[in-house]
């Protein structure tokens, strides 16, 4: 059975005495259990509102989004997001960060720190426990957010372009530390992004967007070798898949700039 | 060169206090209704040595606190709640709005007939002066929180209490804090007005009460003393406030 199902969504935004603009047409997706999902596309084509709506940020206009067989309602620590800014809470150490989601859980104190010094480590922030999230680097930030996110232990990770505010090297380091927390512990994963490279090579399925009206233009299953570093990106088949997908997003995104025009 | 740095920050300071000494000495303008720098010294150390000071601006004091004190008390919820409420923010928006530009020392005739001479008179006028200053702040900047990180919280399965008071009013502190720092300098302001007129002590009576009776040093020392009292709130508020954003970075 599908973990997460978008069944005919639809939404539109409305602005007084204007006609409806339709950012999502009829979108239908079912993802499994275990799947690493992008959602890719230009800017406009509504890939981070289909996020916010799985997120239960943004309310439902019609159709339905299933999780784990129940509808959306709102927000859940079942469903944890990490955002493109980080979204940490600046006045809040990394460690105090680390805990928000905890604080209201049940459980001895010790064991909550033992939860949080774990994810410090996993995220290789030892020594920085205690610097507030102004005195770190953009990676830095981004690492206590997938922390924080992980430490309530999601069914599903939503990601809305968590790297997009980081330069290319950081970049490259955050998706083997991405890899590798999700070797360590496999988790449904729905990841939006405009970079063709990065869903190739995180992704297990890329869901193509196309904007005006945003609906999936296709979806394109990735089969590569295990990524155990990004060697396999330099192999034939990840260049097909991702002159593939580019050629697919290329043409939407230019006709969004003669939109725009 | 930190001397040197000492020596320019005070110079206009010095400066002033050697006009004002020699102003008067020199005959320049009457020795009675502006008494040289060194009389009115030895005024305030008289005042400060018989009670005067301390037995009036005790009671002044505890007026401030407790006005500003309840204007935070209840200005910091109700503006947080009205940037998170739409039906709040529709019945006490239109209010807010209309009492903001009003001057409040406007109320001291009708809260001295009210309340009369005891502290609630001045206590009520100090709380209504700076609650809309601290509303506001608190209400621009519960509003100009990133909602994303409100989503965030609620993604962790905070409800809207904890969303709005302990992420929106934290994240909005530097707003909030900075609109305290302007009630704080506006309290004085209402605290030494009303006592002119409706008091029986306080600083403020006791300026008026001074000229009135013509002992013109003991009047202008009193008026160093309520414009130190204020330099040293702002600057010990001032430290407060840095201390505690000190997350800025």
């Amino acid at each position: 059975m599908s973990q997460i199902v978008f069944d005919h969504v639809r939404h539109g935004y409305r602005v007084p005495g204007k006609p409806e603009m339709l950012a999502l047409s009829d979108i239908s997706l079912s993802v499994a259990q275990g799947e690493f999902v992008s959602l890719l596309g230009p800017s406009g084509c509504g890939k981070s509102t289909l996020l916010y709506l799985l997120g239960g940020f943004v309310p439902l206009q019609s159709g339905q989004i299933l999780m784990e067989g129940r509808p959306v309602t709102g927000p859940g620590p079942d469903r944890g997001v990490v955002f493109q800014n980080f979204a940490l809470f600046p006045w809040k150490t990394v460690r105090q960060n680390i805990a928000y989601g905890l604080e209201r859980r049940s459980m001895p104190a010790r064991e909550r720190a033992e939860i949080v010094q774990d994810f410090i480590d996993k995220v290789h922030l030892r020594g920085f426990e205690d610097s507030f999230p102004s005195q770190l680097s953009g990676g830095m930030r981004q690492r206590v957010a997938i922390a924080r996110t992980l430490a309530v232990k999601p069914k599903v990770l939503l990601m809305d372009e968590p790297f997009g505010a980081l330069d290319a090297q950081t970049r490259e380091i955050m998706h083997e530390e991405l890899l590798g927390l999700m070797r360590a512990t496999p988790m449904t994963t729905i990841f939006v992004t405009h970079d063709v490279r990065e869903a190739v090579y995180l992704s297990n399925r890329v869901a193509v967007m196309s904007s005006r009206p945003g609906r999936i233009k296709e979806v394109v299953s990735i089969d590569l070798p295990p990524r155990e570093g990004p060697a396999v990106m330099k192999s034939a088949a990840a260049g097909d898949y991702v002159e593939y997908l580019w050629s697919q997003v290329k043409t939407d995104a230019a006709h969004a700039v003669e939109a725009v025009r | 060169m930190r001397l040197l740095d000492f020596a320019v920050r005070w110079s206009p300071l010095a400066l002033l206090a050697l006009v004002w000494e020699l102003v008067p000495r020199l005959g320049l303008v009457d020795a009675q209704s502006l008494p040289p720098l060194s009389v009115v010294a030895a005024a305030l150390w008289q005042l400060l040595a018989d009670g005067t000071i301390l037995g009036n601006g005790v009671p002044s004091l505890w007026r401030l606190v407790a006005g500003l004190g309840l204007a935070i008390l209840v200005g910091v919820p109700l503006g947080a709640v009205m940037a998170s409420s739409r039906t709040v923010n529709i019945v006490v928006a239109p209010l807010a709005r209309a009492l903001y530009p009003m001057p409040k020392s406007a109320l001291i005739p009708v809260l001295l007939l009210w309340l009369g001479l005891g502290d609630a008179s001045k206590i009520t006028l100090i709380f209504l002066g700076c609650l809309l200053p601290v509303l506001m702040s608190s209400y621009n900047g519960v509003r100009g929180v990133d909602k994303v990180m409100l989503w965030s919280a609620r993604s962790f399965g905070r409800g809207w209490f904890d969303v709005v008071f302990g992420v929106a009013v934290r994240a909005a502190m530097p707003e909030v804090l900075a609109g305290i720092r302007s009630a704080l300098a506006l309290s004085f302001v209402l605290l030494v007005s009303s006592e002119f007129l409706m008091a029986r002590n306080g600083l403020g009576y006791m300026i008026s009460f001074l000229g009135d009776g013509g002992a013109y040093a003991q009047m202008f020392a009193m008026v160093i003393v309520v414009a130190t009292l204020g330099f040293v709130a702002d600057r010990l508020y001032l430290m407060m406030m840095r201390r505690m954003l000190a997350w800025r970075g």
